[in-house]
């Protein structure tokens, strides 16, 4: 069965609100699917590592990413873990 | 004393049931919510900027007696994600670990360039339960 992924994570609300919206975030756009694989939860927990690193210098410095932002870290995720994905993407 | 800096395992986020308070103009954790998405197993775990430790771990730290931390409650969840991969697995018991003390001086140090700073003796602490899915490096004074 291949499971839903929010490739801009769902936490963007919490962390920074009015960054994007909650309909973005649940948009097909920001979607993608994750085999049943039992690799999967590494590269998922690599993604998170991933995210972790790009939130702590706006938390720092009290600010907030910009939806650009989000969107061109997605763009790199995507294009160092988008092969594991169904269908792959970032090519 | 040898010291260095560490990034914890991130096994999910801050959840919606959190409450933060932006109301100096900075990001201030009043209650924390930490919502499994996963877990690799590591005892301690992050979701900028907040920090949870096992319960387990967290006896282990106030028998070391180690410095720079004081602990607090978490709501801990799993979402639909975790419970998706892991119908079955259960979750130990986690706190809050609240981390006050300097990088370089205390056990636990936090700074806005180094991020997460612990001591040798806390590394060793850290080790005895866990923490594979950590990324370790030596910290020099200064950074």
């Amino acid at each position: 069965m291949v499971r839903a992924h929010h490739t801009v994570e769902q936490q963007v609300l919490t962390k920074f609100p009015g960054a994007v919206t909650e309909e973005e975030i649940h948009s097909l756009e920001n979607l993608r699917g994750i085999p049943p694989d039992i690799n999967t939860d590494v590269h998922l927990s690599q993604i998170r590592m991933e995210w972790s690193r790009f939130y702590k210098p706006f938390i720092d410095t009290d600010t907030a990413p910009t939806k650009a932002q989000l969107l061109q870290k997605a763009t790199e995720i995507d294009s160092m873990f988008g092969s594991m994905f169904m269908p792959p993407v970032g090519g | 004393m040898k010291y260095y800096q560490i990034e914890p395992e991130v096994a999910g986020g801050i959840g919606e049931h959190s409450e933060i308070d932006r109301s100096s103009g900075k990001m201030v954790v009043r209650k924390l919510h930490y919502e499994f998405d996963g877990w690799g197993g590591d005892e301690l775990l992050e979701s900028t900027p907040c920090f949870i430790v096992s319960e387990r771990l967290a006896h282990e730290i106030e028998r070391a007696q180690l410095t720079g931390i004081s602990f607090d409650d978490v709501e801990v969840t799993k979402s639909d994600q975790f419970e998706e991969l892991y119908p079955n697995r259960q979750l130990p018991k986690f706190v809050w670990l609240q981390i006050d003390g300097k990088p370089g001086q205390d056990d636990f140090g936090i700074g806005k360039d180094p991020g997460l700073v612990i001591s040798e003796r806390a590394l060793e602490v850290l080790k005895g339960l866990g923490i594979s899915n950590a990324l370790v490096t030596p910290f020099e004074e200064g950074q």
